[in-house]
């Protein structure tokens, strides 16, 4: 896994964290260092879950069936963290996935829509744009 | 991620250490289907020392939520920490999944 360094100024309250992963093994690898490097930034335990949950939600799908890179920044300033996901795949909108009905009884739930459901909850804004033929994501979440 | 299993009166109790993430669930897949396929006993699930559950972990719990019901065996989860609690509740398997505060809750289910 790619890790393009750390940087952290905290003066301006800027941080920054970027890598890329194209496996399974990277992204767990990936999850756990971005747990590492965020909790020297001073974020609580919860928020850094729903930030580890965001990433592998988004990262996930590409990752088992597109098996390319994607990119990965995180970028804490002004009290919002901004998480960039990019990919070179197929065009894919994850926000236009169908979320699913959590109301219904056990025998009628299905396991589909449920990361794109968390990180609804989870996440302040979601923009998805498409760009030189990249896929990119940008999902804030105000600390 | 670490899995143990025991038993205490009737109750087979599941105890799941680390991480449920994508990377991971495959194996508790697998477990539980070497070891669970037909559960003779009621199943919890000790959360105590789980730190991260991620859809596909709440896959595998959907899939043996089920399989227990079909078996009609009770199936419970015990003593989540609170974000993995709230990610249960967002996605509504609270509903069918009771999440316990300890063994006795659940004995008492």
């Amino acid at each position: 896994m790619a890790r393009r360094g750390a940087m952290a100024r905290r003066g301006d309250e800027l941080m920054e964290f970027s890598g890329s992963i194209s496996t399974l093994e990277e992204l767990h690898a990936l999850s756990l260092m971005v747990h590492e490097v965020a909790s020297d930034w001073g974020i609580s335990e919860k928020v850094l879950f729903e930030v580890s949950l965001i990433v592998e939600e988004f990262c996930s799908n590409s990752v088992k069936y597109g098996g390319i890179p994607v990119g990965v920044g995180i970028k804490l300033a002004d009290s919002v963290i901004t998480i960039m996901i990019t990919d070179s795949g197929k065009p894919f909108d994850p926000t236009e996935v169908a979320v699913p009905d959590v109301t219904l009884p056990l025998e009628e739930r299905k396991a589909g829509g449920l990361g794109i459901h968390f990180v609804n909850h989870f996440a302040d804004t979601i923009v998805y744009s498409r760009e030189n033929g990249r896929n990119i994501l940008k999902i804030e979440k105000k600390i | 991620m670490l899995i143990n299993t025991s038993q205490k009166e009737n109750l087979q109790i599941v105890s799941i250490e680390g991480r449920l993430d994508s990377l991971t669930a495959p194996e508790l897949e697998l477990w539980i289907r070497d070891n669970l396929a037909s559960p003779e006993f009621d199943v919890v699930m000790d959360f105590s020392n789980l730190d991260y559950i991620s859809s596909a972990g709440l896959r595998v719990m959907l899939n043996l939520s089920k399989a227990a019901a079909r078996y009609s065996r009770k199936f419970s989860v015990c003593q989540a920490q609170d974000h993995i609690r709230e990610v249960f509740e967002i996605s509504g398997f609270d509903s069918f999944i009771p999440l316990c505060d300890s063994l006795d809750d659940v004995l008492a289910l």
